[in-house]
């Protein structure tokens, strides 16, 4: 059962009664999105979290010369959205799509609402999310500015430890703002070294 | 009386709306100047944005401006080659350098994909480097015209001297007294490149039904009266005469544009410059689908 993987998922910061998890599930929407498929598309407004059962997502922009700059990728067992667009219901300036297969659950923002209202203890585990979120954040920008690529690419491998072989490598340079052939001279690189 | 009535209307000068400096902007991993779109100015209609790169002084063996393929529509994207040579492609069928003093003027029209590269010989050499790109939006009946690329070397860009030769005008589109640049503009769109040395004066005279933008890359002068002391300044003027002078204090270099406001919906995102958000979501499908053509870098 597909809901089994977000009821393990909240399990890690809250419990939940048999009532709790019901109301919760009443909410969720399956999606199966095929590769390439986009799930938020520039200009609409983010109106749900994502919460991914399989596959992987990645959240980028495209600049005025057509290149892509990835900013998340969310694996399986991760939550995301546009961040931006949700909280603040104005257009999406970046765009989300499945980088392979994907299935996921929406939960629309006014539902969430009415959970966090009902059960309380959704505020708890979605402040962790978020307060994790922003950690992340702001340790990508921050190494982005002071770390050399190499070490990025190795912090990216811990992070993706479960994907980072089924992501394509010009992606994988795009998150990590370097091009494709410097990654490739990186990997090669590590590969001599172990 | 009638006719000096028109002649004291004709001289006049524009007065100055404002003076906009420009923002650094990240653009991968180059920084670039970008004095539109900000958050002072939205654009100056037609014109929708103005990247600035440089002047940077590359070494031998670098790897300056990488802009690998990639598709526009809706637009005209332009580039001043102001030091250093762009390498430009298209799935035209265009292979083209353009050297110091050229420009890359295309028009994007229903699509196409290009490459805007370093040069082999500059990457080896290295040396100085500075461009500029501004984006000239097309109206939504040429959104979809024929796609066109016009390339043209320094030496093909006729010179306007005033001031005894200290002030050359270059004229890339229009015209400056009775010299007319070799770009053929669909909209209409004058464009000069203008060098003054130090103490120089220039003047020359807008078209009142059109909106003019000046950009100064570097140097300090006085326009119509106002002190633009800082380089990678646009200055944008009122529709209240016709008349631009420019009194250089120091050695200044400007890019003057001038076209007809569309006044119609901009719907823009990544390369694409569309009037509605539908029209955009249809360019993304279209170049995703292979419609833009294919080139490989």
């Amino acid at each position: 059962m597909k809901e089994e993987a977000i009821l393990k998922n909240l399990s890690k910061h809250i419990n939940l009664t048999k009532e709790e998890k019901e109301f919760f599930i009443s909410f969720l929407h399956y999606k199966k999105l095929a590769k390439g498929e986009i799930l938020l598309n520039y200009s609409e407004i983010c109106k749900q979290q994502y919460f991914v059962i399989s596959g992987c997502l990645r959240n980028y922009s495209i600049d005025e010369y057509g290149k892509e700059h990835i900013l998340v990728f969310a694996q399986t067992d991760w939550w995301t959205s546009d961040l931006y667009s949700y909280v603040t219901e104005t257009p999406a300036e970046n765009i989300i799509d499945a980088l392979m297969d994907t299935e996921v659950f929406e939960m629309r923002k006014d539902d969430m609402e009415k959970v966090f209202e009902r059960v309380p203890k959704f505020e708890r585990f979605f402040r962790i999310l978020f307060q994790n979120a922003m950690v992340n954040s702001m340790k990508r920008l921050s190494s982005s500015m002071s770390i050399p690529a190499e070490e990025r690419y190795q912090a990216f491998i811990k992070q993706y430890p479960t994907i980072y072989q089924q992501i394509p490598l010009k992606h994988i340079a795009s998150y990590l703002g370097i091009s494709p052939e410097f990654l490739s001279k990186i990997r090669n690189k590590l590969a001599h070294a172990s | 009386m009638y006719r000096q009535t028109k002649r004291t209307r004709i001289m006049k000068a524009r007065s100055i709306q404002q003076v906009t400096v420009a923002t650094q902007v990240q653009m991968g991993r180059d920084f670039i100047y970008q004095p539109f779109p900000s958050h002072q100015l939205r654009d100056v209609d037609p014109f929708i944005l103005l990247h600035h790169w440089g002047p940077y002084e590359f070494p031998p063996n670098n790897d300056a401006l990488s802009l690998g393929a990639h598709p526009h529509r809706g637009f005209e994207p332009v580039t001043f080659i102001f030091s250093g040579e762009v390498w430009h492609r298209d799935t035209m069928g265009n292979d083209s350098i353009i050297k110091e003093g050229g420009v890359q003027w295309m028009t994007a029209g229903k699509g196409v994909m290009h490459s805007e590269m370093g040069t082999d010989e500059f990457h080896k050499k290295g040396g100085a480097f500075e461009i500029i790109q501004v984006w000239m939006n097309l109206p939504k009946k040429l959104k979809m015209t024929e796609p066109v690329y016009q390339g043209f070397q320094k030496n093909n860009i006729p010179i306007v001297n005033q001031d005894g030769a200290k002030v050359k005008i270059a004229v890339v589109s229009g015209k400056v007294e009775n010299t007319s640049g070799p770009i053929k503009s669909i909209t209409g769109i004058s464009a000069y490149t203008i060098y003054m040395e130090a103490n120089s004066k220039a003047s020359f005279t807008t078209d009142a039904s059109k909106s003019p933008m000046l950009y100064m890359l570097n140097g300090s002068a006085i326009v119509n009266g106002t002190k633009v002391e800082e380089g990678r300044s646009a200055i944008t003027f009122n529709n209240d005469g016709t008349e631009i002078t420019i009194e250089a204090a120091q050695p200044s270099k400007f890019l003057f544009l001038e076209g007809e406001a569309i006044k119609e919906p901009v719907a823009q995102y990544g390369p694409f410059v569309m009037n509605t958000k539908e029209e955009l979501h249809q360019a993304f499908e279209d170049f995703q689908r292979g419609k833009m053509g294919v080139l490989n870098d």
